[in-house]
């Protein structure tokens, strides 16, 4: 009894689901008219609305985004922020979604003095991160610097209060 | 020239004078011949000194003044690259790579699915690329594997020369290529030595045996059928003097030739002789020195060439219009065999190799490569952001070297899109046929970097650009901006907003009336704010712009980086301004990358001639907008895709890109936008007539399908923004602006920041059972 209600409620959510979804693809076609079949209406959650799979394949350039970034690191402790800048933005072309290389960019953009820069960077680079509050913390430490830097006192120590906290719930 | 003559009218005037006195008796006779003389020595003298002052500053100082040179950027090798075979050898034939065994640098060869090839390195701003040999295997539409020939290693990441794409002359001029006598082959050196200055090692710039022998030459054939001149006098000629066959211009020859010896090593004056030699003319350009030529003739660089082709050039020496390989095959074929029989008579080349070389054809290439650039739209644009830094007479004097953004597979495609599309268009809906123009922007979403510019649908047609100078009305492309402004306050507005689409009238301060009306003319009732601008309505869109308040919206307008002054009209909500093509890029550029500005870029460095990074234009960003409003605006900008005015995109693309795009028509269907982005590449594209007539085309049918092929065919990865934390999807029931439930018939899927989702349930939730509400959930878990 209790099975066939659910089976019966099973088959009437099918018949809202293709009413509310997809009533063209579940029209039957007319012989008659023999019109090309209508395109099937697309899934009704868009496919921003979609959660990716977490580990969803890295895109390539894995090991060329790593040995760009090693060579930046070299090149920032030398003291070359330039040529780090240029390394960075060079892997960044080939993998625009690491949040990682932003962060980096935005540590350099304070080594050159732009703190402007730096705060963007760092904020793009938080707009990446799914999860990592480590990392977000970091960019929040990197934020408050360049608001140090930039003259903003207030903003700072409101941007280290959210490193904190961030460190704070990872502990 | 002219600088020379005040020194000449001296020595004449004091010889005068000195004549004058001789009459007066032979002690002053004496006296006054003995001054002459030392008069004549020393204006001699200073007349050397002249001389040798010119060649010291000439050949110390800045020799040649070079155009500026223009690069795409290079093709990035690393595995997980997308890349296909086609697109990858065109890039090597862009770059005039040959097929062959891939050991020598500009070579390749293809076996199986793997290319070999070997690099010819690169001196790059950011550290030189070696040249180097590697397998690049290419599977799937990637890079599967890159291997180092040499060490055998896998290669992590590589990069290819990039491909020269346009020259900055001035209006007349000489062109050269500068190459180190180190650069060129010892074959070359040692033919023109035999052909041109056999004893060159031996003299002191002039060569008096070989006088003697072409006077003596001449004498018996009664014309000048031989010259006498050594390499460094032909060096001075063609350096310090003009053409012309006069004694006095003769006697300066071998007095500065005599010079540059005494001053300079044979090595230095071969090495600028190298540089210097006329050897061909295009059009107002004319080429100097081996390094072009070689590419003028054979599309190499010198040290890629053969023992016959080195032999041509140094043939052309004598007179390159006269032995042109192009235009005269015979008497150039005649004069290179010539060259190599004297190359095998003084032993630097075997009998066997003169032989082979001999039977070889020219090999030159059919047409010369062109001195006008390909991509002219696109160099307007490098010229425009280069003006900011630099004066035009340096870019076309101090040989600076472009690095660009352009992408020379993409600036194809987005060519073909635009000329195929147009004419597709003109068949399908009866019109005439080349009455449509166009101007496209391609750009990288996170970058800002300018991919790709069509300014004409000829794209060679070095015209008016439309992608970069034309500024249109924008029509519905700003209404994202509107959007945004009302968005980033979500205490107030979220995409579920219900809005008035019903008549609207607004006095205007000159106390005429404004009344907007929907493309469909139709008024819609109560429509959430996602619908109003999925299906672009006007009404409401005007509505909602007069609530957020104008000046909020022009202030947004600014920051997503459109510079230009905006009147505070309300016919701007429904983008009653004029921009270009490449303002609009800016303007969506803010959206695809999540907020954060960047100013389009196509220059990535300039380097001076030598090498040294003059500048580097870095990535700048700026954060124009709150990151969650901005991923409802790309939320919305996907549905528009999907079942909006951008529908019609659905059966264009591949299965599986989601983008997101907005349609423009402007009245009378004047002009038609489409501007749009993936998660790679974003693109505007304006579609109207020169004439500003109508066309009968809307955003949707004129812009859509070109922007289409362009996206379809080099888009690789679609949208996929990162939901900032605290944006929440939910079903809302667009009858009401309420949450609704799974089962709810016609329930729309929209995005919330934090805390601003509706807090009322839909009536329609109320139809629908909780346990099916429940089972639906097990249902669609079947399908996930």
């Amino acid at each position: 009894m209790h099975r066939s209600i659910r089976l019966v409620a099973v088959i009437l959510a099918a018949a809202v689901l293709s009413a509310c979804a997809a009533p063209q693809a579940t029209r039957v076609p007319d012989d008659e008219t023999a019109r090309p079949a209508p395109l099937p209406d697309p899934d009704p959650r868009p496919a921003l609305a979609r959660e990716p799979a977490p580990d969803a394949a890295p895109s390539g350039g894995t090991g060329a985004v790593a040995e760009l970034m090693a060579e930046a690191d070299r090149q920032l402790v030398s003291g070359d922020a330039d040529g780090a800048a240029a390394s960075l933005e060079r892997a960044l072309r080939i993998n625009a979604r690491d949040a990682r290389l932003w962060q980096r960019l935005a540590v350099v953009r304070l080594e050159q003095g732009h703190p402007v820069q730096a705060e963007a960077m760092a904020a793009r680079s938080n707009g990446l991160i799914r999860g990592d509050r480590a990392m977000m913390a970091r960019n929040w430490r990197i934020i408050a610097e360049a608001r140090r830097m930039a003259g903003n006192e207030a903003g700072a120590r409101d941007a280290d209060a959210r490193a904190n906290a961030l460190s704070g719930e990872r502990g | 020239m002219a600088r020379r003559k005040p020194a000449k009218k001296t020595t004449s005037r004091r010889k005068g004078k000195t004549r004058r006195r001789a009459a007066r008796g032979p002690r002053r006779l004496w006296r006054a011949a003995f001054g002459a003389l030392l008069i004549g020595i020393l204006g001699l003298g200073g007349y050397v000194a002249y001389l040798d002052y010119e060649i010291h500053t000439q050949f110390e100082g800045k020799r040649w003044s070079l155009p500026a040179r223009v690069f795409a950027r290079p093709l990035e090798l690393y595995p997980g690259r997308g890349l296909d075979r086609e697109q990858f050898v065109r890039e090597l034939e862009l770059l005039h790579y040959r097929r062959g065994d891939a050991i020598r640098g500009g070579e390749f060869r293809e076996q199986g699915g793997r290319i070999f090839l070997s690099t010819r390195g690169f001196p790059f701003a950011d550290g030189p690329e070696p040249p180097r040999r590697l397998i690049v295997e290419i599977r799937g539409g990637q890079v599967a594997g890159l291997t180092d020939i040499e060490t055998g290693q896998p290669a992590t990441l590589a990069r290819l020369e990039p491909a020269l794409i346009a020259n900055i002359y001035p209006a007349h001029g000489e062109d050269r290529v500068l190459v180190r006598l180190d650069e060129v082959p010892d074959t070359l050196v040692d033919a023109l030595i035999t052909v041109e200055d056999r004893r060159f090692h031996e003299h002191r710039g002039v060569d008096f045996t070989a006088i003697a022998r072409a006077a003596l030459a001449n004498l018996r054939a009664g014309r000048t059928v031989q010259g006498g001149s050594t390499l460094t006098q032909q060096l001075v000629k063609n350096y310090f003097l003009t053409q012309d066959r006069t004694l006095r211009r003769k006697i300066n020859e071998a007095i500065m030739a005599l010079l540059l010896e005494r001053r300079y090593s044979k090595p230095e004056i071969l090495e600028a002789y190298l540089n210097e030699v006329y050897l061909g003319q295009d059009g107002q350009r004319s080429i100097h020195g081996f390094g072009l030529a070689s590419q003028f003739y054979f599309q190499r660089r010198l040290d890629e060439l053969g023992t016959d082709q080195l032999a041509l050039l140094v043939a052309m020496v004598r007179g390159p219009s006269y032995y042109d390989p192009r235009r005269r095959p015979e008497r150039a074929l005649t004069r290179r065999n010539l060259v190599l029989d004297l190359m095998e008579a003084q032993e630097g080349l075997s009998a066997d190799a003169a032989r082979r070389a001999r039977a070889r054809p020219l090999g030159v290439s059919a047409r010369p490569p062109s001195g006008v650039t390909p991509f002219p739209a696109f160099l307007d644009l490098v010229r425009q952001q280069l003006r900011r830094d630099y004066r035009e007479r340096d870019l076309q004097t101090e040989g600076l070297l472009i690095f660009t953004t352009l992408d020379p597979g993409i600036q194809m495609a987005a060519e073909s899109a635009v000329a195929g599309r147009l004419a597709w268009i003109e068949r399908a809906r009866g019109l005439d046929v080349g009455s449509l123009q166009a101007g496209a922007v391609v750009s990288a979403v996170d970058s800002g970097e300018v991919l790709a510019v069509v300014g004409d649908r000829n794209p060679r047609h070095a015209g008016f650009n439309r992608a970069v100078n034309a500024r249109r009305p924008v029509g519905s492309l700003l209404k994202p901006a509107v959007y945004l402004a009302a968005l980033s306050r979500p205490a107030e507005y979220t995409l579920a907003t219900m809005l008035d689409d019903g008549p609207l009238t607004v006095r205007l301060e000159d106390g005429s009336d404004w009344s907007p009306r929907n493309y469909d003319r139709e008024h819609h009732g109560q429509v959430p704010a996602l619908e109003a601008l999925v299906h672009s309505y006007n009404i409401s869109t005007a509505r909602l712009g007069l609530s957020v308040g104008l000046n909020r919206v022009i202030d947004q307008i600014h920051r997503l980086g459109v510079a230009r002054d905006l009147r505070p009209y309300p016919s701007l909500l429904l983008g009653a301004v004029e921009l270009s093509p490449l303002e609009m890029t800016h303007m969506y550029q803010s959206l695809a990358a999540g907020g954060f500005e960047t100013p389009p870029r196509a220059i990535r460095e300039v380097m001076n001639q030598e090498g040294a990074l003059l500048q580097r234009y870095g990535l700048n960003l700026r954060q124009a907008a709150d990151p969650a409003a901005v991923y409802l605006v790309t939320a919305a900008l996907h549905e528009v895709t999907r079942r909006g005015t951008g529908a019609a995109l659905r059966g264009l693309l591949p299965e599986g890109l989601p983008v997101a795009g907005k349609t423009g028509t402007t009245g009378d269907n004047r002009d038609a936008w489409f501007a749009g982005y993936a998660g790679d590449y974003l693109s505007v594209i304006w579609v109207g007539r020169d004439d500003n007539a109508p066309m009968g085309l809307s955003g949707s049918s004129g812009a859509l399908p070109v922007w289409a092929e362009l996206m379809g065919g080099i888009s690789r990865r679609g949208l996929e923004p990162v939901r900032p934390d605290g944006v929440e999807w939910l079903l809302i029931d667009p009858a009401n602006g309420l949450r609704a439930v799974e089962g709810c018939e016609g329930a729309l899927w929209m995005p919330f920041i934090d805390g601003s989702a509706p807090g009322g349930m839909s009536p329609c939730a109320d139809g629908v059972p909780a346990a099916v509400r429940r089972s639906f959930r097990w249902f669609r878990g079947l399908f996930e």
